[in-house]
């Protein structure tokens, strides 16, 4: 046994085993630090060595180790270089020249997608969406965002990182130099950045800080922030402070200053409220779930079994195309949300809770992090929160790239040290049978965020606002072909017309809107000749036979190729399908080998019809929201943008079909 | 809780009013009802996972109808089912492209193909042609994942039974699905083969040819083998399998589900033993022994030898001078044979189908409280004080497993050093060998680190499992756990060696015993065994011990051994030094063993799949095993042959044909009454339990605790504690002929901690001299961390170890 790790990391691993009630759920971060140790060691991969010893550490077989490391994409069994710049080349950022960035980077680089140039230096990869669908096209060094770029800029940026070699990849400083425009003004200079292909967070010993304060220096460059928009006249509640403070809404002090953990010192003080109040207060408020099912948050919690431990988790793994506002969130104003999760820990019975932030956020990981230790520091959380005798822990974990840890079930799977992988419902459901088991409430950042402000102002203050059936102000990620792509917060109840031509600026180029993704990838399109007119209303939206799901509108105009745009989707979701249920795994793939056959000239005329037939394989009846013979909703997920492609706009099928060269079909290509 | 105990609901499944078990799943309760539901990850002794979507079928719900897996939903009162329905069979047929996408359809090399689900459910469900025209997935095949078992991920349809039996039943999580999506794959860990002793049940429970088995792959085609269901032998737990043979060849076994003892599982030893059945090696004609060899004999010269030889010594000696050992690795039938034989042809009660190494005769045979494996099941506290039942019991190993992990119970282990079981215990002790009765007096006082442990004895109901934990430990410890647990009222499991030892013992093949559980001072409790056997032998009798001392000094002249091997079987005496010393050996072997080469006449014999019988688990099941296959050469069956030898006795056994003595057995043995082939094949699908209603059993021996506090070997400066135990691969003689096997043996060596190995300065590696009965072993030194400091583990009977050996206490000195 000569593989031993460094003293600092088999301490960073021993207090990351420490922060979980099981060491299996140390698994995450621990094949993070591996990663690191054997970057350290020469190795430029997760060396199977490192995953035997992170097996053992945690308890299970170094097969289960590599079962899981294997599942996510941000654990690299394969050598990667010293920069991995990963090139987004889903919808949004494809609609904005993503390819063409891509192919700019290999150029540079001199080295296809997944392989490294012959020095070791830099890795091109391309990625699904990594949350920068405002700042399309984006990249990320080293998962250090950067936005807006375009060909020439990253291959500048190529050259600059090889003569620069910098030691530490700081986000602003490469946004400084070679981004544009981003999803949402950052506003918040971030003096860490990454060390190596590994994210860059303080737990995992992987953050670095820029050396001569340059970072701060470059950020200082950073366009002026604007304010989040919205409609209407009635106040922001979640993006009031960093609208008004921009670059010290994510501290404590501002957030004090701003009536911050009021709430929370209402809840636990004198009087004080019950666990049920709460539960009841959250239930008039009406507040609405803001991952994407839309389920009412106070509901979900009065669902909770009666057995302890209870958990909660906070869902921060934002990944569905074309959403990047929880991102938002958690970089700008974090304490807003980590109050809204001791308010609802303390409301459902939990003393530990876990905010799940996807691997691609290490700056809101960062940021949350740091509002964590302040919070910790200042009593609002561990034991006897503000004198009261209510303890609780929480504990940030960063996912390693899975889409499918957005959906509830895969997530607790993942944060128990397994693959991602959904559990049927029922019968586990998180409330009765969640983490490890037992009783969970799973919620989403923005979900969260809102509970302060409820508690503050009362449910019936929030409850008045907008449309009845879901009140309240909410999150809208607007990316595509607009003017002014971003995250505005809405008050249900305007038009598209509204929130396309008014909020967003209208078409770039005054061209003709062709038809738009209203909520996020999953939700079947909608079209200006159909949809224009209507309301942005949950009920709206559901009655049109589409959903508000994550609030994430993608538009396209009409420059699009509509079967290239449904391929991009496809392909997103064949790519994050787990894999463990047969329709889902082999009919994901199918539907984007035959897209991409249609797309390279060898479609056929059974082609339409056979993807509508295989879609209903998958989602029998082809009807939103979908039936479905899969696990989880991933799978009708899918099937959404063929069925919109072919419902809208067949012609261009058939156009595809019609050009293809007459040679017999050529089969397959690689996979 | 069995199906009778729950309540019944009712619902409709394609319009049939139906009635099922509340809690069953639907699946289930549709195969009961005649409605079968296509279906490829859900197996009916594993979790369901809904993974493979095979099984999906149509409800009705107030909000309409719904396309559900029902593989995972219980069926409820009023349930509307559709499993054939346009939109049932449209879900389930895409589902079966789906799978074949990707699938290689090389059915015809397959050695699935003829019993494959996934073959047969295209037939029954599948669509007629492919519409898919793209490239299938590549993959190199076969992959060996072990010495055993090959992959063939092209095949795979990633159901995950394999790698759910190896995490949920067998817990081995050594094979997993590794990447995702349309990547995703089944795999190992590199350089972490698949080494489960029980990977051959992924193999069977593969719906597709994705896993096949080394000594099976392209050897026969399914619809050419011939099948019989029989009852394996190597394990005491009794496993059901179907021996499957071709033109006069075993071919493979493969597990049936027997609810109460294996559940369709087996493990690799059992089911890949197969093949010494069949190996070349296997003795064909008597052989006589000539100056160093032997030579070939006909039937008749042999058993006028051995005949004349016997008559001689019991002329001349007396029966005390006659001996045999064995008997356990037979039927039951060839037991009562070799016990007949003994009382009354021999006139001797010197016999032992134990070698030392179990546990005293009358409380296997006659004990009281002894438990059904099925008590695990309700069992909310399990004692286990005895070996590694994954190294020596690898049904009870699972069944435990599932005891403690799916039922809640609360699992108590008492060892040298790690077992397979520490990972589902709730309390595990590590001692040193030697100690037990102490650590029992502490533990039963319920002391210091034993309290929790302790009290959870009260948690009833308890079930005990007992045996010795290492040869070198005195066989009355376990009786004595097994004194204790009784006082708690709980279930005993007794933990040997060899798979019917339970049957031999109640034949009667033990000093002091004779069949039906009688004991040899019968005080007229078994009126039929006297009358039909006969004056009985007055002598006491010695055990096989006392044997191989007699022998060894000269005093027998004639022993018989009787498919046992004492050389490298025996613990606790030097069995060569026995076999040296006797006057005459007569071995009945399949094989020429360490022994059996050392005999004066050997008479081939009839093995496994090759006749017909009866065989007793640890529980007193009394299973059927089949012949399927002729002997090789002139091999016969060890009751035949006895039969013959006591005609040249001129005091014949009067035995005729095996059902015949099944029915003697029945007749004569109070506990086996109403034991026949009839009642077995027709009456009792998951054997008989003996005695049966309305029978008798005159011995029931009440475990008693016993102060062993003199046996007990103190530990010195600068000494040992032995810590010698069986594992599931080694010498023996079925693993060596089994070629898939023997290269599976761990090897011999001394393992002990680093520390007590610094403290006598020896480092990995080093060769130590560890002091056996027969003489000193050279082994090489190495390291396990779990062993109790100052334990040395030696594997028993391993390859290499050539020394004969054995071994009288706990404790030796390292030189």
């Amino acid at each position: 046994m000569s593989y031993t790790w460094s003293s600092a990391a088999e301490d960073l691993a021993r207090r990351a085993i420490a922060r979980y009630p099981e060491p299996r759920s140390a698994l995450m971060p621990l094949l993070y630090i591996a990663m690191q140790e054997d970057r350290n060691r020469g190795k430029a991969h997760l060396t199977d060595d490192g995953m035997r010893k992170v097996a053992e550490m945690v308890g299970i077989t170094p097969a289960q180790a590599a079962a899981a490391a294997s599942f996510y994409t941000m654990y690299k069994l394969q050598p990667v270089g010293r920069y991995l710049i990963s090139v987004c080349t889903s919808l949004s950022c494809w609609l904005a020249g993503a390819d063409d960035v891509l192919h700019a980077l290999e150029e540079e680089a001199g080295a296809p997608s997944g392989h490294t140039d012959e020095e070791g230096l830099i890795t091109p990869e391309h990625v699904e969406c990594i949350g920068a669908c405002g700042g399309a096209p984006a990249v990320q060094v080293n998962y250090e965002f950067v936005e807006g770029v375009d060909p020439d800029r990253v291959r500048e940026m190529v050259r600059w990182l090889r003569s620069e070699r910098p030691e530490c990849v700081s986000g602003d400083r490469l946004q400084a130099r070679f981004g544009g425009c981003v999803s949402f003004p950052w506003a918040i200079p971030d003096p860490t950045g990454a060390v190596g292909p590994v994210p860059a967070f303080s737990p995992l010993g992987t953050e670095s800080t820029s050396p001569n304060g340059a970072a701060a220096a470059e950020a200082a460059d950073l366009p002026a922030p604007s304010p989040t928009a919205g409609n209407g006249d009635i106040p922001m509640i979640l993006t009031a402070r960093m609208n008004e403070h921009p670059d010290t809404s994510h501290t404590l002090a501002r957030y004090e200053a701003t009536g911050g953990y009021t709430a929370l010192r209402k809840v636990l003080g004198s009087p004080g409220m019950a666990p049920g109040e709460i539960t009841e207060e959250i239930k008039a408020a009406m507040l609405r779930g803001r991952g994407g099912a839309g389920f009412p948050a106070g509901v979900k919690w009065s669902f909770l079994a009666p057995a302890r431990p209870s958990y909660l988790v906070v869902n921060a793994d934002e990944s569905e195309p074309g959403t990047f506002k929880d991102r938002q969130l958690m970089e700008r104003d974090p304490h807003q949300m980590i109050e809204g999760v001791i308010i609802s820990s303390y409301a459902n019975e939990v003393h530990n809770a876990f905010i799940y932030v996807r691997g691609e956020y290490p700056k809101a990981a960062r940021r949350v992090q740091a509002a964590v230790e302040e919070a910790y520091e200042a009593g609002y959380l561990g034991r006897g929160i503000l004198g009261s005798g209510y303890d609780l822990e929480l504990v940030v974990h960063l996912g390693a790239g899975a889409y499918i840890c957005g959906e509830e079930t895969a997530l607790l799977a993942s944060l128990e040290g397994r693959r991602g992988e959904p559990r049927l419902k029922p019968p586990y459901f998180p409330a009765a049978k969640g983490l490890y088991m037992m009783p969970t409430i799973v919620n989403n950042v923005e979900t969260l965020a809102n509970v302060p402000w409820i508690v503050r102002n009362g449910a019936a203050a929030y409850a008045a606002i907008g449309p009845s059936g879901s009140p309240g102000r909410r999150m809208c990620s607007v990316s595509g072909h607009v003017n002014r792509p971003g995250n505005y917060e809405i008050v249900e109840g305007l038009t598209w017309r509204d929130l396309i031509f008014d909020l967003a600026g209208g078409i770039r180029d005054g061209n003709r809107l062709k038809a738009w993704v209203p909520g996020g990838a999953s939700s079947p399109w909608f079209v200006p000749e159909i949809h224009l007119d209507t309301e942005v209303t949950k009920e709206a939206i559901d009655g049109h036979g589409s959903m508000t799901g994550s609030g994430a509108v993608i538009v396209m105009d009409e420059t699009t190729d509509m079967a290239a745009a449904a391929e991009r989707l496809v392909r997103f979701f064949a790519h994050e399908s787990c894999g463990q249920c047969t329709p889902c795994r082999e009919g994901t793939t199918w539907l984007d080998m035959i897209l991409r056959r249609i797309m390279e000239g060898h479609g056929r005329p059974v082609d339409a019809d056979l993807l509508l037939d295989v879609s209903d394989n998958i989602s029998p009846g082809l009807r939103w929201p979908p039936a479905m013979t899969t696990i989880c909703a991933l799978g009708p997920s899918a099937v959404s943008p063929v069925v919109s492609l072919l419902r809208y706009f067949r012609g261009e099928v058939d156009d595809h079909v019609r050009a293809a060269n007459q040679v017999p079909v050529v089969i397959g290509g690689p996979r | 809780m069995s199906a009778a105990d729950r309540s019944m609901v009712s619902l409709t499944i394609d319009g049939e009013a139906v009635e099922a078990p509340a809690g069953d799943l639907l699946i289930k309760a549709a195969e009961d009802n005649g409605a079968y539901i296509p279906r490829f990850c859900w197996h009916p002794r594993m979790n369901p996972v809904g993974m493979c979507r095979m099984c999906l079928v149509e409800i009705e719900t107030p909000r309409g109808k719904a396309i559900i897996p029902s593989c995972m939903q219980p069926v409820n009162d009023g349930m509307v089912v559709h499993t054939e329905s346009a939109a049932a069979k449209k879900a389930q047929e895409g589902v079966l492209e789906f799978l074949l996408l990707n699938h290689p359809l090389d059915c015809p090399v397959c050695d699935k193909g003829g019993e494959c689900p996934l073959q047969d459910q295209t037939m029954s469900y599948g669509p007629g042609e492919s519409r898919f025209v793209e490239e299938k997935r590549h993959f190199a095949k076969p992959i060996p994942i072990s010495d055993l078992v090959l992959l063939d991920r092209e095949r795979c349809i990633l159901c995950a039974r394999c790698t759910r039996f190896s995490d949920e039943i067998s817990g081995d999580p050594l094979i997993e699905f590794h990447h995702r999506g349309g990547d995703t794959q089944v795999l190992t860990f590199p350089d972490e083969p698949f080494t489960s002793y029980f990977s051959g049940n992924t193999v069977q429970i593969c719906p597709v040819g994705a896993l096949t088995a080394v000594p099976y792959r392209f050897r026969a085609r399914p619809w050419d083998l011939q099948v019989a269901e029989s009852t394996g032998v190597v394990h005491t737990e009794g496993s059901r399998l179907a021996v499957h043979a071709s033109q006069n060849q075993v071919l493979r076994f493969l597990g049936v589900d027997n609810g109460a003892t294996n559940q369709g599982w087996l493990s690799d030893k059992e089911r890949f033993g197969f093949e010494f059945i069949g190996s070349p090696d296997r003795l064909r004609t008597p052989l006589i022994r000539e100056g160093s060899g032997f030579r070939e004999a006909g039937w008749g010269e042999a058993l006028d030898l051995a005949g004349e030889r016997l008559r001689a010594v019991i002329a001349e000696q007396g029966g005390g001078a006659v001996a045999a050992l064995g008997g356990a690795r037979g039927t039951n039938e060839d037991a009562y044979a070799l016990s007949k034989f003994m009382r009354t042809a021999a006139d001797s009660n010197n016999l032992d189908a134990q070698l030392g190494d179990g546990l005293e005769a009358r409380f296997l045979a006659g004990l009281a409280g002894r438990g059904r494996i099925d008590d695990l099941e309700s069992a909310r506290t399990i004692l286990l004080w005895g070996p590694d039942l994954k190294e020596t019991h690898p049904i009870l190993y699972l069944r435990v497993r599932r005891a403690a992990q799916e039922r809640g119970a609360s699992l108590v282990i008492f060892h040298p050093r790690r077992t397979g079981l520490d990972d589902r215990a709730a309390h595990k002790f590590t001692y040193l060998p030697g100690t037990g009765p102490e650590v029992l007096a502490r533990f039963a006082a319920g002391e210091g680190e034993f309290r929790a442990a302790r009290e959870a004895m009260d948690e009833g109901p308890l079930a005990a499992l007992v045996g010795r934990p290492g040869l070198a430990e005195a066989p009355r410890l376990a009786e004595s756990v097994a004194a204790f647990a009784r006082r708690r009222g709980g279930s005993i499991l007794p933990l040997v060696h060899r798979g019917n030892t339970f049957g031999a013992l109640d034949m009667g093949a033990a000093p002091d015993l004779l069949p039906g559980r009688v004991t040899t001072a019968t005080d007229g409790s078994a009126p039929d065994l006297v009358a039909a056997w006969g004056d009985l032998p007055v002598a006491p009798g010695l055990d096989a011990l006392g044997i191989a001392e007699a022998a060894a000094a000269g005093e027998i002249g004639f022993l018989i051994l009787c498919g046992s091997d004492p050389v490298r079987d025996m613990a606790g005496f030097d069995g060569g030094a026995a076999l040296s010393g006797a006057g005459f050996v007569l071995a009945i072997d399949l094989f020429l063993t360490d022994s059996s080469r050392r005999a004066d006449v050997v008479l081939p014999a009839l093995g496994f799949a090759e006749k017909k019988g009866t065989v007793t688990n640890l529980e007193g099941r009394v299973q059927m095993v089949n012949r399927l296959v002729p002997g090789p050469g002139q091999a016969r069956a060890d009751w035949s042959v006895l039969d013959d030898l006591s005609a040249r006795l001129g005091r014949p056994i009067g035995l005729a044909s095996e059902e015949d003595i099944t029915a003697e057995i029945a007749r004569v043995a109070p506990a086996y009454a109403g034991v026949t082939w009839d009642y077995l094949e027709w009456e009792a699908r998951e054997g008989a339990v003996v005695p049966l209603e309305g029978a008798v059993q005159p011995l029931r021996y009440e475990p008693q605790h016993a102060d062993l506090n003199g046996e007990s070997v103190g530990r010195e400066s600068g000494n040992f504690s032995l810590h010698l135990a069986r594992t599931m691969y080694d010498d023996g003689v079925m693993v060596r002929h089994s070629p898939s096997l023997s290269r599976l043996a761990p090897d011999a060596a001394a393992y002990m901690t680093p520390a007590y190995a610094a403290s006598i300065g020896l480092a990995e590696g080093d060769e130590v001299e560890v002091p056996l009965v027969a003489g000193a072993v050279t082994l090489p030194v190495r390291f396990d961390p779990t062993l109790h400091e100052g334990a040395v583990y030696v594997p028993f009977n391993q390859p290499g170890m050539d020394i004969r050996f054995g071994v009288d206490g706990p404790s030796g000195g390292v030189s």
